[in-house]
């Protein structure tokens, strides 16, 4: 049986509360889109970064206040990358002022998700956004 | 003959009508005109008399004709009063008139030739120079007065010449009648030009005064319409000088019942020759009214006869203004009367009115301009204002909603756990995660509301002098816990003093101090509390040994919603605990402070009003500074002098005692943050020291550090020393511990500045530069002479020199160097290219502290910046001083 490591998720957020949540949320449900991925989780952009040089991801979570810029400035840098080499971002923050949502979809970022959300507003997101899982590969 | 009557008739009409003048006015420069006139009118009456009733007497004749030679003089007379004329003038033709007279009297009317042409010749001689004065005059004037002037010389200089004529046709009887009809031709253009100069016609004064009013607005009009109202009336003022040829002009205006200076033209600007006395008596005048110093009848207002001074006047005018915005008053200062001015006057009166529109309009310019900059600017302030509104909706927005997100995303996945029955089974932690998010919420709204009461005014201080200790010890006891988990040592050195403050919110300033220090200090790591008396302050100080804040964060962190470098990663803090720290101590009429260096923690201390006088039991009695220093006691005067050195290379301020007592006096006048202390010493013992020291209230709580040869460490913590170093103590642990324990210098880094001696300008330039990149001042001295002015000039803190140079070389440099007491104690490096012989070093030896040697690849500069670190203090990267 071939291993199957399901979409890779980065999720960029300096909470630990707020990790714990989404890694929570993601390991309780039973929706396809969850049932198969890997998280990998950094606490500032640096790390994120780092992250994103080692190996290449399908989505990412994006917090906008870190302790070491904004999120927005890693969407910046990515977005200048051609589309298919770009993972999708979906900024995860709790500026949900409307120009805070402007600025957001003006960086590059591909959907936006405002704090506190709800466990399925998470799901469904992600949903939206990545491919459904190959149905071969379901056991 | 005819025309003889028509011409004496036209003399005889002028001289009444300035008669009727003088009868109105009572003017002397009124009557003097009437009087230069009535000589001819005599003439006039005397041939109406003779043709009506038979020859008059003989002695009428003699008057009259006596009476017709003054009129040159009497003009001169008049031309006098309205100008300067020099004295012999005016006498000279009084001698004149009064000699023809005597002539002609001692003739008894006969024509002999002889007195007859010395009478004519002094007759035309005088008209001349009277008429010679008049054009002087018209030419100073403008306007209307120049051409009444000028007919007034033209006239006089025309009668001149119908004298002649007449004497001449006198003289020679065969042509008697072609010179007799000249003559009176002469005399009646003569008349009329006298009657258009002293009484023109009303349409002729109107055309003249409407030619100079039009002048006048003209030039009023120029003036920028932006202008202040005071430029316009000084536009009027110059305006009114110029059309009157006046000295000087003042404008006064009403003003709340007082009189107030918009203009003045020709007097000094006011400052001390401000002219006293009552303006206001001037506004009262109602009609325009002629003034001269020390001339009756009229007696002079006193704010006149100060103009008239300070403008070296003798005649002041006083116009009254009747304006639409309330009465004023035109003052005219002149040397002379002037004469007709009467129309221009009453126009210029007349185009006052029109200055103050204009000048109205221009201060409800201004007033326009000024109330559209204070709206800008409040609009401006309000835009600011809403915009910091904005974004601190928006930050409590976002800090509101972090911990909602635990909350409602937790609870949720709990509603979706399977029912067992009615209940549900959740992982203990995810509750967890819900309380703790929950207690931050409180924790932040709580600070909320304390910080919108603050800033309302609204918050109520219940103000009572606060035991200082008791309450400090307070708060640590109740974040012990905290600190213990994460292995923080924290210690309490808090005089026994006394703040006046309301002790919840005491309680809630150290609460939030200390609760900071605990999160941004890493485990392991040391906080220190001081409380001590400033002046009339107590100061209390949170010293940690956590990361530091950077300069350009030290202002934010006080700032809502700001939090310096990554802390928001480490701690989960609001926020907002520094702002509503400073609120609250600025509410208690106190101020924070914080000082840091990165990397070497932070101390945060707070100024409160203390609740009791000052001590005033120090023995000179000083106030002392917040940053008192380090104390060093040590009967071993080298080692005091390298510690001292060590401490104030770092920016401490240091003191130093040789023996116990005078220790304890110094600590006691100078209350010092921190005590070095030696054991052995004269008279009493560093022991005995530290248990006096111990033993007192106000000193109990500074921090005594013992070094020793000996170590005794347990002994000395036992006896209350904080720490305990065995000698020789190296630089850096002594600073390294000063700054953990929060003691930061108070006068920051020391500034070193380094002196040069190189005849090589490459070798000046290569040091200048590498030297500056470490912050070091560089002063070059191109070559020995100069070096050695240089260091004599000014102190510094070392001294490279050269060796190899012409006239002054570095041996001799160094020598004298050390031979002078006030260089000797500075410290010299040698940086040369020169290999030194056993004899160089034996001249350097003791003089120098290092000797570097400078080849092409500028390799004697690591050495060199290495011995400038040491001797300096500072920490000198190789790698900076070669680039």
């Amino acid at each position: 049986m071939t291993p199957i490591t399901g979409h890779r998720i980065l999720l960029v957020e300096d909470n630990d509360l707020n990790r714990t949540l989404v890694r929570t949320v993601l390991a309780r449900s039973d929706h396809p889109v969850a049932r198969h991925h890997t998280i990998i989780e950094a606490g500032d952009l640096a790390a994120a970064r780092a992250h994103l040089a080692a190996a290449p991801v399908d989505l990412i979570l994006l917090d906008m206040q870190l302790p070491d810029g904004h999120g927005l400035d890693l969407a910046r840098e990515l977005s200048r990358q051609p589309p298919p080499a770009r993972p999708v971002i979906i900024a995860l923050t709790a500026s949900v002022l409307p120009e805070q949502q402007n600025d957001v979809r003006a960086a590059g970022c591909d959907d936006f998700l405002g704090k506190p959300y709800r466990p399925h507003q998470l799901i469904d997101m992600l949903a939206a956004h990545l491919p459904a899982q190959d149905p071969a590969a379901t056991p | 003959m005819l025309t003889e009557l028509v011409v004496e008739a036209l003399f005889a009409l002028v001289c009444v009508q300035l008669l009727r003048s003088y009868a109105r006015r009572r003017d002397p420069l009124m009557r003097d005109v009437a009087l230069m006139f009535a000589a001819v009118a005599v003439l006039f009456v005397l041939t109406v008399a003779r043709r009506t009733l038979g020859e008059p007497p003989v002695v009428v004749r003699l008057l009259a004709s006596a009476l017709l030679l003054g009129q040159p003089f009497l003009t001169i007379r008049l031309v006098r009063r309205v100008g300067a004329m020099p004295a012999w003038v005016y006498w000279s033709t009084l001698a004149g008139w009064v000699v023809s007279s005597a002539l002609l009297l001692v003739g008894g009317g006969r024509a002999i030739p002889a007195t007859t042409v010395v009478m004519v010749a002094v007759f035309v001689l005088t008209e001349a120079v009277a008429a010679a004065f008049l054009i002087r005059l018209a030419r100073q004037r403008a306007g209307a007065p120049r051409t009444r002037l000028a007919l007034a010389a033209a006239g006089t200089l025309l009668f001149a010449l119908a004298i002649i004529a007449a004497s001449a046709g006198a003289g020679r009887p065969a042509q008697t009648g072609a010179w007799q009809l000249g003559a009176r031709m002469t005399a009646l253009a003569s008349a009329l030009a006298y009657l258009l100069a002293f009484t023109p016609p009303s349409w002729l004064r109107r055309a003249w005064s409407d030619r100079a009013a039009a002048t006048v607005v003209r030039r009023l009009v120029q003036t920028p319409a932006d202008a202040p109202p005071e430029a316009t009336w000084q536009s009027y003022a110059r305006s009114v000088c110029d059309a009157t040829g006046s000295t000087a002009a003042v404008i006064l205006l009403s003003a709340d019942d007082a009189a107030r200076e918009v203009a003045r033209v020709g007097l000094p600007i006011p400052g001390g020759t401000e002219p006293a006395g009552d303006h206001a008596e001037l506004l009262d005048l109602a009609a325009t009214t002629n003034m001269v110093v020390g001339e009756a009848p009229r007696r002079m207002p006193a704010a006149a006869l100060a103009y008239a001074r300070a403008a070296g006047a003798h005649v002041v005018t006083a116009v009254p203004l009747d304006l639409p915005t309330g009465r004023g008053v035109l003052l005219l200062l002149n040397r002379h009367r002037a004469l007709f001015t009467d129309d221009d006057v009453q126009m210029l009166g007349d185009v006052s009115r029109q200055t103050a529109a204009l000048a109205h309009r221009a201060e409800l310019l201004s007033d326009r301009e000024r109330l559209t900059g204070e709206l800008s600017a409040s609009l401006a302030a309000l835009t600011t204002a809403s915009q910091a509104k904005n974004d601190f909706m928006a930050n409590m927005s976002h800090e509101l909603r972090t911990p909602l997100n635990a909350i409602i995303g937790f609870s949720d996945l709990m509603c979706h756990e399977p029912l067992v029955g009615d209940q549900v089974t959740v992982p203990a932690e995810w509750v967890k995660h819900i309380n703790s998010s929950g207690e931050h919420l409180l924790a932040l709204i709580n600070e909320i509301l304390d910080l919108a009461k603050v800033e309302s005014g609204k918050i109520e201080l219940h103000r009572e002098p606060l035991d200082l200790p008791a309450a400090i010890w307070e708060v640590a006891t109740t974040l012990e816990a905290l600190s213990q988990s994460k292995g923080l040592e924290v210690t309490v050195a808090v005089a026994p003093l006394r703040a006046y403050a309301d002790p919840m919110r005491f309680r809630q300033i150290v609460t939030n101090l200390l609760s900071n220090a605990i999160k941004f200090t890493p485990g392991g790591g040391r906080i220190f509390i001081a409380g001590r008396r400033v002046g009339t302050d107590i100061a209390v100080s949170l010293a940690d040994t956590g990361p530091g804040i950077a300069a350009e964060d030290r202002i934010r962190v006080f700032e809502e919603f700001q939090q310096a470098g990554d802390a928001r990663a480490q701690s989960g803090g609001t926020g907002l605990g520094l702002a509503l720290t400073r609120r609250l101590v600025e509410a208690h009429a106190g101020r924070i402070e914080l000082e840091s260096e990165l990397g070497h923690g932070a101390k945060f201390t707070v100024y409160l009003p203390a609740a009791d006088a000052p001590l005033t039991t120090s023995a000179d009695g000083r106030t002392r500074s917040p940053g008192a220093g380090v104390l060093v006691i040590e009967d071993d005067a080298p080692t005091a002098g390298l510690l001292s050195a060590y401490l104030q290379e770092a920016g401490y301020e240091v003191s130093t005692a040789a023996t116990g007592e005078q220790g304890l006096h110094a600590a006691r006048t100078r209350n010092p943050e921190a005590i070095l202390l030696d054991i052995h010493l004269p008279g009493i013992d560093g022991w005995q020291v530290l248990a006096d020291l111990k033993h007192d209230d106000r000193l109990r709580h500074i921090p005594v550090v013992i070094i020793s040869a000996s170590d005794h460490s347990d002994v000395g913590v036992a006896l209350g020393a904080v720490d305990y170093f065995v000698k020789p103590v190296d630089r850096h642990t002594l600073l390294s511990w000063l700054a953990r324990n929060g003691l930061v210098p108070t006068m920051g880094r020391k500034h070193v500045t380094v002196l040069a001696i190189d005849d090589d300008p490459a070798s000046l330039q290569l040091i200048d530069t590498s030297l500056s990149a470490e912050g070091i001042q560089v002063i070059t001295a191109d070559g020995g002479a100069a070096g050695l002015a240089t260091a004599h000039a000014r102190s510094f803190d070392l001294i490279i020199c050269d060796l190899l140079m012409p006239q002054v070389d570095g041996f001799d440099v160094i020598a004298a160097l050390h031979n002078n007491p006030d260089t000797r104690g500075t410290p010299v490096v040698v940086l040369t290219a020169h290999r030194l012989t056993d004899t160089d070093k034996a001249r350097l030896s003791g003089k120098v502290v290092a000797v570097s040697g400078k080849g092409d690849d500028a390799g004697g500069l690591p050495e060199l910046a290495r011995t400038i670190g040491e001797v300096t203090g500072l920490t000198i990267h190789d790698d900076k001083v070669v680039a």
